[in-house]
């Protein structure tokens, strides 16, 4: 098992170091450059040509691609993410000030999503074809298909501006306090709302699957209630699937983020991203995709090894 | 996945519509319903110049964010543009960056899904690692920096969303072929001397239509949500096109006394999404694919 992990965490570098390296030289593709946008152009002409000179070479961005790139590699080996060229603050300290919005819009937003998805889909495969079922069955389609900011502008339009009970945006304090919980809340139902559609869908095929299995019927047969026979025998064997999709969900959650956090002024990573490519910020982008990316990676590492642990069949190969 | 035999494949590719909706109208009311709603936003993409009463660009300072009336049936927005005729408008940048962000995706990922899977070895690792990659991006990300990369803009949204949908399609396709490849018929024609080019399209590309079908329905689906979160983060289509992602994001602030301004849009890329992902549902289900 400790082989598997080593092996899962080897392949998560491999796919850390090809994000930084497609970041990187898109960044670098990518039409205007940090100084220019840094300073105005004077009247009458350009940049003061000596400053703009001076400033490209205190960030290093004089030196030909692949040096800075290598550069910037070295740097980040020693867990250095460079400084902000638009506030000249260290990245890394400003990602790990935004980390917690971040960490607490997802997890805030999976949970919504996992106790919305889970009684559902569960009520929906065990009576098939009933009015609750069709009921779910549009609802996993709409919120598949709703786009999440619109669905935020909405709830901010009914819970903010007309009936004034949720504040409309940013964050207050932490997440058990009532003013925090109160800031959470239409961030989280939005964000959830990416993620409730497709789980729902996939908590309810995998129950159907299950409750056809002939061990179910053993444990009828054995004068089980039908109560322990769906939630002690069919959902923890459905929930197998399940958790593997739940790992793919939190990447959809975190990119999810920079929508969610821009549409709620949630001081997070998503948002910090939006920013850093607005005033192309390169090193601010390469820190807060890395940041997101690394979660998502050791979120997916994670499931692996929670789904062979739950699932003797499956071997660490 | 289920591959059919080649006579079947053979008899459906000359009618593969018509037989499809057929089978559909019979079968299911609800994809038949999404089928004819989908030909309608096509329809009203091509004749945006007719249907629209206003013309999208020109705004009317007398007539600044009215409420839906006669005259303006969804309103008009905060330049007092007609907001339905800049729906309408809107339908064309939408299917237009759908359908060739699709046609985009579907040639990268199909070629790397052919050749991974039909070749296996070094080529599919190496092939497949670099799918890896795309996918451990989270997707929407992965699309921001790619249209910002090249500046916003039509064309860049188009790469950004075809790159996005390349994985997807790489791996179903590699998934066919890896089926298809031990088939009897592809091995008859290799014995009477086809090509490996011809084998690759002739025989394995024309098993696999179905699923490439159902699952460019459903990526048009997300090629429409993500087209709208682009222009809508500021990343996307340039102000002052009427896509609908954008109009929602520039109307926002005026969403308090006029909530029309953001429902009408909205509306547009929520409904044009459901019809696509009901179409794909309906097809998934038609043609029997399993989901991955």
């Amino acid at each position: 098992m400790w082989g598997y992990i080593v092996r899962r965490l080897l392949t998560g570098i491999l796919v850390l170091f090809g994000v930084v390296t497609i970041v990187f030289f898109s960044l670098q593709l990518a039409p205007g450059d940090p100084i220019s946008m840094l300073i105005p152009a004077e009247a009458g002409g350009g940049a003061n040509p000596e400053i703009v000179a001076a400033l490209k070479a205190k960030y290093g961005l004089d030196r030909p691609v692949v040096v800075q790139y290598l550069i910037y590699l070295k740097n980040l080996a020693r867990l250095d993410l460079g400084r902000s060229i638009s506030t000249d603050r260290p990245v890394g300290e400003a990602l790990l000030a935004r980390y917690p919005a971040t960490l607490e819009l997802t997890v805030c937003g999976l949970l919504v999503a996992v106790l919305i998805a889970l009684p559902v889909g569960i009520i929906s495969a065990v009576r098939q074809n009933s009015v609750i079922d069709n009921i779910s069955r549009v609802l996993a389609l709409a919120t598949t298909s709703i786009p999440s900011f619109w669905l935020g502008l909405l709830l901010m339009l009914l819970f903010s501006l007309q009936l004034r009970w949720l504040p409309a945006s940013g964050r207050a304090g932490a997440l058990w306090s009532w003013d925090g919980l109160k800031h959470i809340i239409m961030p989280a139902v939005t964000l959830g709302a990416m993620a409730t559609g497709i789980l729902m869908r996939l908590v309810r095929s995998a129950m159907l699957e299950v409750l056809r299995a002939d061990y179910l019927n053993t444990a009828r047969a054995k004068g089980l209630r039908e109560r322990t026979v769906i939630y002690r025998h069919a959902l923890r064997n459905a929930l197998i699937p399940v958790i593997t999709v739940l790992g793919l969900q939190v990447g959809t959650l975190l990119g999810g983020t920079v929508v969610i956090e821009t549409v709620f002024a949630w001081p997070g990573i998503g948002r910090y991203v939006i920013w850093g490519i607005m005033a192309k910020d390169f090193p601010v982008v390469q820190g807060a995709v890395l940041a997101l990316t690394l979660g998502f990676v050791i979120v997916n590492i994670l499931v692996d090894v929670i789904y062979c642990a739950v699932d003797p069949r499956v071997t660490y190969s | 996945m289920r591959a059919r035999s080649a006579s079947a494949g053979e008899r459906r590719r000359e009618s593969l519509f018509g037989h499809a909706l057929r089978r559909t109208l019979k079968k299911s009311k609800l994809t038949a319903v999404s089928a004819i709603l989908t030909l309608f936003i096509v329809v009203v993409a091509i004749f945006a110049p007719q249907i629209a009463p206003y013309d999208p660009s020109v705004g009317n300072y007398r007539t600044m964010l009215r409420p839906p009336s006669h005259a303006h049936l969804f309103g008009t927005d905060e330049l007092g543009r007609d907001i339905l005729s800049r729906v309408v408008y809107g339908t064309r940048i939408t299917i237009t960056i759908g359908i060739t962000a699709l046609i985009v995706g579907i040639v990268f990922g199909v070629t790397i899904g052919l050749v991974t899977g039909y070749f296996g070895g070094i080529i599919d690792l190496v092939g497949m690692r670099f799918i890896d990659i795309l996918l451990s991006f989270p997707g929407i990300l992965l699309a921001i920096l790619i249209s910002s990369t090249f500046g916003g803009g039509l064309l860049p949204v188009i790469i950004a969303i075809g790159l996005y949908s390349v994985p997807t399609f790489a791996r179903i396709t590699r998934g066919s072929v890896l089926v298809t490849r031990e088939k009897g018929f592809v091995e008859a024609a290799r014995a009477i001397g086809a090509s490996t080019p011809r084998i690759l399209v002739r025989h394995v590309l024309a098993n696999i239509q179905g699923p490439i079908l159902v699952y460019a329905t459903l990526r048009m689906a997300s090629a429409v949500l993500t087209t709208a979160f682009l222009s809508f983060l500021g990343v996307g289509v340039a102000p002052p096109a009427p896509e609908w992602g954008l109009m929602v994001n520039t109307a926002r602030d005026f969403m308090r006394d006029a909530p029309h301004v953001i429902l009408f849009p909205g509306m547009a890329i929520f409904v044009t999404v459901l019809v696509f992902n009901l179409l794909g549902d309906g097809l998934r289900d038609l043609f029997d694919v399993q989901q991955q």
